[in-house]
């Protein structure tokens, strides 16, 4: 799946419907693992795995080394978290891990549209005194710094690929969007059932396949 | 700069060693917000239960490093929330005490209401909750829906419902703010026992700082008896706006300092589990430890002004703001110090996160704050000479 259909599948369709779509379309039920070999997915995504990443190529899955990390909650049904403890099989298949990166990139900036929705309608059925609230002058503002650096994302998720460095940027850049539209909608995105609990979904997601950009093992 | 005297120095040290202690729960807290009744004699658990209650009602307090506390400035509070706060958040969100309440009872409480209020909380560990946001209205206190009416009977009842409040579905006693009469000054507070006929909280599962439990809270016809009416012996004008906003002064540089301790905590966290950084690494990490550094000195300016003047509380909130903001940029710059999927694989590190998140909304959001700080800008209220 490419970025842009991730992200107007994510936009529409939620996290869990369109991560199970990119993970099927990756041959043999592979579990895509990230560097140190975390990777979060739907549950049935889990089973029958025969392959995994493992760094850079695709090995046989040991099924004993699949260690549960726990759970992630989100709005419309838990994520598996897992970590994938085994060795390294001899240089295989080059995993497709940019594309894999920038369809993330896709399903997280999808997410971000759909949360920039919610706040909009949020704020606008909000009003102090007789104004809504998307019409004071502050609140306009931050909406248009959050748009902005969405469309920014955007444009460089269109047409070609990003290469993995700039990927990395993207969705550090993704996290910073969420963050500006969750402080505009003050507690209700705090709650585990609101749009900031897709948001952290959202985060765990790229942290499991990209997190700590600079670090070197 | 700012340095703190020998009594505030004291209690820095020892809070910091209390902190300690409280790491070992967080987690188990943060999994179970009812972890906290099994933590009642933590000695921060317990400092927490007595702070704001004055000294003539506790003139016996315990002494730590010689020196008492009952944390009645605002100086205090955010020297003792920092480390607290940097060994969990959550309990110290999650603990018994007059909390925000004890505020605006120190406030606006007659003798008689203090003698109530104060004895209960001396009486036994005891939750109290400050119940002002609605959930169609925010924390837009001209817009409260609740109102509080005459029973017919000399009494007052209780009408509405309140969103996002600290401790409700555990709390035993709090404040209630309704509407008694039309226009801006119409804004009352009362205290409220949890047991009254028609008051009902749940809990609100949040994504951090589960600990502070927020609740939803049904107010369905609860009585409530004249004498619980704060600041009845007070002017209109003083009991109702007057004392919301110099509360809120007094309160904000402890909540900046909370979200200060979560990112101080972060800070500390890649320190210990990342011993061996290259030196560019380690020298970037040293430039975020200036700027915690930098951020706890407009806390303690700004906590030191509203002490002086409780009336000045713009750089309060400044110092909110930007704390809150450090919070979400430290939590998230201390994952790039570990690998992918370090959010899985270092739950306290993960925990820290989604905990720096919740301060944003505690007391004001960011715009409110910088609304705040534009007024006291343009009021020349910023000590810019």
């Amino acid at each position: 799946m490419i970025a842009d259909e991730a992200r107007r599948s994510a936009r529409t369709g939620g996290l869990t419907a369109t991560l199970t779509a990119m993970h099927a379309t990756l041959a043999d039920r592979i579990l895509p693992c990230g560097p140190t070999g975390c990777c979060v997915l739907p549950e049935p995504a889990l089973h029958d795995a025969g392959r995994v990443w493992t760094g850079d190529t695709i090995a046989a899955l040991d099924p004993v080394a699949v260690e549960r990390l726990g759970t992630v909650e989100t709005p419309d049904g838990p994520l598996a978290a897992v970590r994938y403890r085994g060795v390294p099989g001899p240089a295989g298949t080059p995993a497709p891990w940019p594309d894999w990166l920038a369809a993330l990139a896709g399903l997280r900036l999808g997410l971000s549209e759909a949360l920039l929705d919610a706040t909009v309608a949020h704020l606008g059925d909000r009003r102090v005194g007789d104004t809504p609230l998307v019409l004071q002058q502050m609140i306009k503002g931050a909406l248009a710094d959050a748009v902005t650096e969405q469309i920014e994302i955007k444009v460089r998720l269109t047409g070609t690929p990003p290469p993995a460095g700039s990927l990395a940027w993207l969705h550090r850049q993704i996290t910073t969007a969420d963050r500006m539209l969750l402080r505009l909608l003050g507690a209700s995105g705090f709650t585990a059932d609101g749009p900031g609990a897709v948001v952290n979904a959202s985060e765990l997601l790229a942290d499991a396949w990209i997190g700590g950009e600079e670090w070197a093992p | 700069m700012i340095e703190l005297d020998d009594r505030l120095g004291a209690a820095r040290a020892h809070a910091r060693d209390w902190a300690r202690d409280l790491r070992s729960t967080a987690l188990e807290l943060d999994r179970d917000p009812d972890t906290v009744y099994r933590c009642l004699d933590n000695p921060a658990v317990r400092h927490l239960s007595t702070m704001l209650i004055p000294a003539p009602w506790l003139p016996e307090r315990t002494l730590i490093g010689g020196y008492r506390f009952d944390g009645m400035t605002a100086m205090e509070r955010v020297v003792f929330a920092e480390e607290i706060a940097a060994g969990d958040a959550g309990m110290m969100l999650a603990s018994p005490g007059a909390s925000l309440s004890g505020v605006l009872v120190d406030l606006l409480a007659d003798q008689e209401q203090k003698e109530w209020f104060y004895g209960r909380l001396l009486a036994a560990p005891t939750w109290t909750f400050f119940a002002l946001t609605e959930p169609d209205h925010g924390s837009d206190a001209a817009a409260m829906g609740t109102r509080l009416d005459p029973d017919g009977e000399g009494g007052l009842l209780l009408r509405g419902a309140k969103r996002y409040i600290g401790n409700g579905a555990r709390a035993q006693v709090g404040v209630v703010f309704a509407r008694d009469r039309p226009g801006p000054l119409g804004a009352t507070a009362v205290l409220v026992e949890t047991g009254a006929p028609g008051f009902k909280a749940e809990p609100i599962p949040t994504i951090g700082l589960r600990g502070a439990q927020l609740s939803a809270i049904n107010l369905d016809g609860v009585p409530v008896p004249e004498g619980r009416v704060l600041g009845r012996h007070l002017s209109p004008t003083r009991r109702g706006v007057w004392s919301g906003v110099q509360m809120f002064n007094r309160l904000r540089p402890g909540v900046a300092a909370i979200a200060l301790g979560i990112a101080r905590s972060a800070h500390d966290y890649v320190t210990e589990q990342r011993g061996s950084l290259s030196k560019a690494d380690r020298l970037r990490w040293e430039r975020t430890g200036r700027r915690i550094d930098g951020v706890r000195q407009l806390i303690w300016r700004a906590a030191a002004i509203v002490d002086a003047q409780p009336a000045n509380g713009h750089l309060a909130s400044a110092a909110k703001a930007r704390a809150a903001r450090l919070a979400e940029e430290v939590t998230l710059e201390a994952l790039e110090y570990f690998g992918p999927g370090a959010r899985l694989t270092q739950p306290m590190l993960d925990k820290l996160i989604r905990d720096a998140r919740g301060v944003e909304f505690m007391e004001g959001t960011g715009n409110i704050q910088r609304l705040n700080t534009f007024q006291g800008l343009v009021q020349g209220k910023l000590d810019r000479d």
